[in-house]
């Protein structure tokens, strides 16, 4: 009998466990395996959908519209490493976040950073330390275009906060991060112009007011908004005759149902809405995953002792364009046009000489350290997989590829007659054809319109991979 | 007669130990357990958006008390405001301005315009209506603007 024992014992030990495990619905609470079962589940389950802890994984999460992830990872990427190469790209990347969190000072905080490592002068010994470096291990510095945008954020962080002096400044520094570029397409970025007008007015210097908004009329001749921002402008500086023609450009493309009354009483909302994805590099000569182009004439990677002048370049991502209109019940829907494109922005924005003498030396001297050092091995090493895999790092490693990430395809504005009480208001997106994207519909409640000159400005981002991810 | 098998005696006590533990596991294994029965999910409570708290996104809720004095506007206290307040009395006729302020600055609220633009997720947030030592404006247009509005969280979809 006492044979018989053990395997009945261990049978019904089995017993007394599987009914835990083995049913469909959830197990008693309370029941200890039970308990340890679902948390081993939860640690290790495949849903738990962290981000990567890499600069790429915040950027990705924040494109699909994950911001408290996407913000813990790259938080913990500028405490960790603030040494880092790539700091300016955490701060730039956190300066993004906050503002979808509509934190104005953290905006302030970050790109504030972001701008005094990206704008350091750095000391002669320093710059030339620097070049010793392969390209993607140098400090970032960013490009005109960015620095722009930077400048525009924190203009309109601090006009968010109601320090219009500082904020002055910041657009005037937008304005100044843009020279580089060529002739007749310098000074084109209509959004920091409206933005900076209506800083003017908020400072009651109405006839500064009046250049920036003259200057969104001449980028924009079709863009109603525009043209009321100058008739105001005019009519409080006093200038008749510029605020009757501006206003008779406003009467004629305005719609009936969304028009503001001259005098700016009509009780409005502001909507900076970004949509899409920036700009991002990428190297001529490679193709889309940055693999070198066997065709291309330029490539001389094989030789280490010349200098690879392959340049990057900004290229558009291929982000689906949207239309954005915006209405609150008692209105008509008011569109707001895109009034930038981002990848113009940067392919216009220079830069390009001082990339390329950057570069021309940077490789020089480059190439002189890590050529000396091939001579040297070159004996000991004849592994030919060796080499090639080699000279791919070198690649790698010769064309900065590196960009503020986080960066929208297209600015869209819009001024929407708004009761002067708490109103439930609703952001519509559709695609080319005219097909709503029912992913990207939001509903913004209790907004309330304020006169032109103190309307509240809502911005909204609309993630680009939001639409996808959706099913939409 | 039946004959009477012996055992090593170290396999006996083994055996007789896993019974034991064999008992003591089926006690544990079933004694939580309770006949399942399936009921149907609740339908979730649909969310009132009522508007709880006035705040200077949505303006000032005529009549409503501040917030320091137990009432629901967190509209920034400015001297404007507390002549509001005053017309309204909604605040003691004695109450000076400055004894209003202090009332803020005891409690350690931090109140705008000097302290703005943060949505309350500064360093003294969350809002005062869920318990923080933030009183800024929150930012339209974002969750907290309308959940502080409402007075309570909205849940994550």
């Amino acid at each position: 009998m006492s044979f018989r024992i053990a395997p009945v014992a261990v049978l019904s030990a089995v017993l007394a466990v599987v009914p835990c495990t083995g049913r469909a619905d959830p197990p008693p609470r309370g029941s200890p395996f039970s308990e340890w079962f679902k948390s081993v589940q939860v640690k290790s389950g495949p849903s738990s959908g962290e981000l990567p802890h890499t600069l790429d994984g915040a950027v990705s999460g924040y494109l699909d519209g994950r911001v408290a992830d996407a913000e813990a990872v790259v938080k913990s990427l500028a405490t960790e490493k603030p040494k880092d190469e790539s700091y300016p790209l955490y701060q730039l990347t956190l300066g993004s976040i906050s503002l979808c969190q509509g934190d104005y000072q953290a905006v302030q905080r970050s790109l504030t950073a972001a701008l005094e490592r990206m704008g350091a002068k750095l000391s002669t010994t320093a710059t030339g330390l620097a070049f010793i470096n392969a390209e993607t291990k140098r400090p970032y510095r960013g490009f005109p275009y960015e620095k722009m945008l930077a400048h525009t954020y924190l203009g309109l962080a601090f006009m968010q906060q109601s320090r219009s002096e500082d904020a002055r400044i910041e657009f005037a520094q937008a304005r100044e991060a843009q020279r580089g570029s060529a002739a007749g397409q310098e000074d084109d970025f209509a959004t920091g112009h409206f933005l900076e007008g209506l800083n003017f007015l908020h400072r009651k210097e109405y006839n500064d007011a009046q250049v920036s908004f003259r200057k969104v009329t001449e980028l924009h001749k079709e863009w109603p908004l525009g043209w009321f921002a100058l008739c105001r402008a005019s009519d409080l500086a006093h200038d008749a005759g510029e605020a009757g023609e501006a206003w008779s450009h406003y009467e004629a493309l305005a719609p009936a149902g969304a028009r503001l009354a001259r005098d700016g009483s009509t009780p409005c909302v502001l909507f900076l809405v970004e949509s899409g994805r920036g700009p991002h590099r990428w190297a001529s000569g490679h193709d889309a995953q940055g693999a070198r182009d066997p065709k291309a004439g330029a490539s001389n990677s094989n030789d280490n002792s010349k200098v690879d002048l392959t340049l990057a370049e900004w290229k558009p991502t291929d982000s689906p364009e949207i239309r954005v209109s915006i209405a609150c019940s008692d209105t008509a829907k008011v569109e707001a046009p895109k009034l930038d494109d981002l990848y113009f922005q940067a392919s216009t924005s220079g830069g390009i000489v001082g990339e390329a003498t950057r570069k021309l030396v940077g490789g020089l001297i480059h190439s002189f350290f890590s050529g000396d050092k091939s001579s040297k091995d070159g004996s000991k090493n004849n592994d030919k997989n060796k080499d090639q895999s080699k000279d791919q790092n070198k690649d790698d490693e010769n064309v900065d590829l590196r960009s503020w990430g986080t960066t929208p395809g297209a600015l869209h504005l819009a001024a929407v007659p708004v009761p002067a009480v708490p109103t439930t208001i609703e952001t519509t997106c559709s695609d080319k054809s005219g097909n709503n994207i029912e992913s990207l519909r939001r509903v913004m409640r209790f907004l309330r319109g304020q006169p032109f000159e103190r309307a509240p400005i809502v911005y909204e981002r609309i993630p680009p991979n939001a639409a996808s991810r959706a099913g939409g | 007669m039946t004959a009477r098998m012996t055992l090593p005696r170290g396999i006996a006590r083994s055996a007789r130990w896993t019974a034991l533990a064999s008992v003591a596991l089926l006690a544990v294994g079933c004694a939580h357990e309770k006949p399942h029965v399936s009921v149907p999910e609740a339908p979730p409570v649909p969310l009132t958006y009522t508007l709880v708290h006035c705040h200077d996104g949505t303006g000032h809720i005529a009549g409503s008390v501040p917030w320091i004095l137990g009432g629901t506007c967190c509209c920034t206290p400015t001297r404007e405001m507390f002549e509001v307040h005053r017309a309204e009395k909604t605040v003691p006729e004695d109450m000076t301005y400055e004894a209003y302020m202090a009332l803020y600055a005891g409690k350690g609220i931090q109140v705008g315009p000097a302290h703005s633009g943060c949505n309350n997720r500064c360093e003294f947030g969350p809002h005062v209506v869920f318990g923080g030592k933030c009183m800024a404006a929150p930012t339209p247009g974002t969750a907290n603007y309308e959940e502080v509005s409402i007075g309570h969280r909205i849940p994550a979809h």
